[in-house]
């Protein structure tokens, strides 16, 4: 699993993952993490999870077995190549963003940090930057987002230093890795002090 | 591409061979040669065609190897099939300044004769402006390579304002707004297709130029990226520079990407760029030399504006814009609050905006402006009269000039009307004062140029 493995490589913090080959080991994972749980079509390849049907969440824990089958049906379905199951922890709750690097034709490798979900795309609410970038660029990244206030609204605090890492993190990759494109996404920022956790990553070699 | 190229000569000729030049009034040839002989350049012109004896009461060339004496500069204007072989006669005669203005090179996929440029300038050492470029003009060297007629496109006077763009008939026509809005400039550049001199090269020319304080630029796009930035964002520390891009809607559609990878499309991380260079880009044309002269204006200490008016309500337009704009609206101390109680008439409120009332004259408007000047709460004036009322007369100009001058703090002006107004907008501008036909473009120029004191001391 090339996306979670150079995230783990470069100490990203995910929520609680392993991949499951049968119905008895997704059960065994599910056990040991605990519920509810989440679980997800694994591959290697970049694919749309969700429009294939392979995203699954909030499933308690008789519930895994049955899952899984059904998520290897929604695998052969789509023709894929069926590789396992991702069971992840559910993420705790937080402030969905993305952090993601391209290399750009003209100006080499940049970072990108944005609002999560629809809001990146449909409200353009992206911060970018040619890398290589330092500290308090990642830092004035987050705060150029139109969604910054989401950050310090109604008399919460949201773990800003723990994205901002993220961020520098990614930066390492992009000039170390060659990789041509790379979304962290969701990285979902926890309550100051809880920090962040990555719930998907995909990588574009 | 390690060390910098020296383009001073190149810049600052004295002597010139127009290659190409023509006796036909309706040929560019013709043109270029025209403008630099009626133009006052100081130095030597040689036109060389092969077929004239006498162009403009100049002797003619049959080729550029026959003048008797060293060349500093050959504007090339020929048709496109003899460019390179007149390059190699620019090289054999030791010429290392080159301008060529013929087109049907790159930009129409001729790549080999393009590299063909690009070998021969290797192999002479040349400075190669071009080719499908206007080339070049200095006012205060009065060279001027631009083809159009100066009855049909005005020059701008010297000034401390560099121009460099990728398009040259843009850039004519932003030439030409200049001249009409009476900005100086201290050079003007298109480059073309930038076969050998590119942006990179001109901007650190510019950087050296003690004539030039501030830079603008209309860009396409550029090759290295990463050079482009590390120059800008040294430069950035010394001089400002002023950008608008061209070319920023992505065209067609993409194939299945990242989320990254269409999130951070070719303009986007052009702007990213720019800001992390330190350059200012702006949206439109006019804003281009509109937010250029305000940085001819001395920094200010702070962002708290001062509002001089004789008309309240285009007062109030401007407090409301200069809030928006991240501005402040100044507090007058109580000296000087009390100071302007006593000496102005009653129906003179004193606050900020300070609303002279309509019947203000040039007395009242030069008392306003003397305390506002020395003023510790006030970092910038914005003048906003109206000079439509009977009460105030054309001295209001010269007043403000002088003021100006002074150079104490940024001080703009912002005046509103017809054909009378125009005219002293325009003198306002010769004199070096700052003006603008909206209070929004006012205060957006304001804003750039207080964001810029804080980078520059950074």
């Amino acid at each position: 699993m090339d996306g979670f493995n150079l995230l783990a490589k470069y100490k990203i913090p995910t929520v609680e993952y392993d991949i499951a080959k049968s119905p008895e080991e997704a059960q065994r994972i599910a056990d040991s993490i605990g519920y509810p749980i989440a679980m997800k079509i694994f591959s290697s390849k970049p694919v749309h999870k969700t429009e294939i049907g392979g995203v699954r969440l909030n499933i308690p824990p008789d519930a895994v077995q049955q899952t899984f089958t059904d998520l290897l049906r929604s695998a052969v379905n789509a023709g894929m190549e069926f590789e396992g199951v991702l069971v992840q922890q559910m993420a705790r709750p937080g402030i969905e963003t993305i952090v993601g690097l391209k290399q750009d034709p003209t100006f080499g490798p940049v970072v990108l940090v944005g609002a999560g979900g629809i809001y990146a795309e449909i409200l353009h609410d992206v911060s970018i930057r040619v890398c290589p970038i330092e500290k308090h660029d990642a830092y004035e990244m987050i705060q150029e987002l139109k969604s910054y206030p989401i950050f310090s609204a109604r008399g919460k605090e949201y773990d800003i230093d723990a994205l901002a890492d993220v961020i520098l993190k990614v930066n390492s990759i992009a000039l170390v890795e060659s990789i041509k494109e790379l979304d962290i996404n969701p990285v979902i920022v926890h309550e100051k002090g809880q920090g962040c956790s990555v719930v998907d990553v995909r990588v574009i070699e | 591409m390690a060390e910098t190229r020296d383009l001073s000569l190149l810049f600052n000729p004295k002597s010139i061979a127009v290659i190409g030049a023509s006796k036909d009034p309706t040929k560019i040839g013709h043109v270029i040669l025209k403008n630099l002989v009626e133009g006052g350049f100081a130095g030597q012109v040689y036109p060389v065609n092969p077929s004239a004896d006498v162009i403009l009461y100049q002797h003619a060339f049959a080729s550029v190897k026959d003048i008797p004496s060293p060349v500093d500069l050959a504007i090339i204007v020929t048709p496109q099939p003899v460019v390179l072989k007149i390059l190699e006669e620019c090289g054999e005669k030791g010429i290392k300044n080159i301008v060529i203005i013929t087109s049907g090179f790159a930009e129409v996929g001729n790549a080999k004769d393009e590299e063909g440029i690009k070998e021969i300038a290797k192999r002479y050492g040349m400075n190669v402006i071009g080719p499908n470029c206007m080339g070049y003009i200095n006012p205060s060297a009065r060279v001027d390579s631009v083809f159009n007629p100066v009855y049909k496109l005005g020059r701008p006077k010297a000034g401390e304002i560099a121009f460099i763009s990728q398009s040259g008939a843009v850039g004519a026509a932003v030439i030409d707004l200049a001249a009409k809005m009476g900005v100086g400039i201290s050079l003007f550049v298109s480059y073309g297709n930038a076969a050998v001199v590119n942006e990179v090269d001109i901007l650190e020319y510019l950087e050296r130029d003690p004539k030039t304080k501030v830079i603008a630029m209309y860009l396409e796009g550029v090759r290295d990226g990463r050079k482009f930035l590390e120059t800008a964002r040294r430069i950035t520390k010394k001089k400002p520079i002023i950008l608008i891009k061209a070319g920023k809607t992505e065209a067609g559609t993409k194939a299945v990407k990242s989320h990254t990878g269409n999130l951070a499309g070719d303009y986007a991380v052009y702007s990213a760029a720019f800001k992390q260079a330190g350059i200012i880009e702006v949206e439109s044309l006019t804003d281009l030399f509109d937010y250029s002269k305000i940085f001819l204006q001395p920094f200010p200490g702070g962002k708290r504006v001062g509002i001089i008016t004789n008309g309240g309500g285009i007062g109030v337009l401007t407090s409301d814009l200069v809030i928006k704009q991240g501005l402040e609206l100044a507090d007058f101390n109580i000296n000087t609050k009390q100071i302007l109680r006593e000496k102005m008439p009653m129906h003179v409120n004193i606050t900020n905006p300070l609303d002279l009332a309509g019947d203000a004259d040039v007395k009242r408007f030069e008392l306003a402006i003397e305390y506002l000047l020395t003023e510790e709460n006030v970092d910038i004036i914005i003048l906003t009269p109206l000079m439509q009322t009977i009460s105030l007369d054309a001295s209001i100009v010269d007043l403000i000039v002088k003021k100006s001058q002074q150079m104490i703090k940024p001080m703009v002006v912002v005046t509103i009307g017809g054909s009378y107004t125009e005219q002293a907008r325009t003198l306002l501008e010769n004199g070096g004062v700052p003006t603008y036909t909206s209070p929004y473009v006012a205060t957006g120029a304001l804003a750039k140029l207080v964001w810029y004191a804080k980078y520059y001391e950074r």
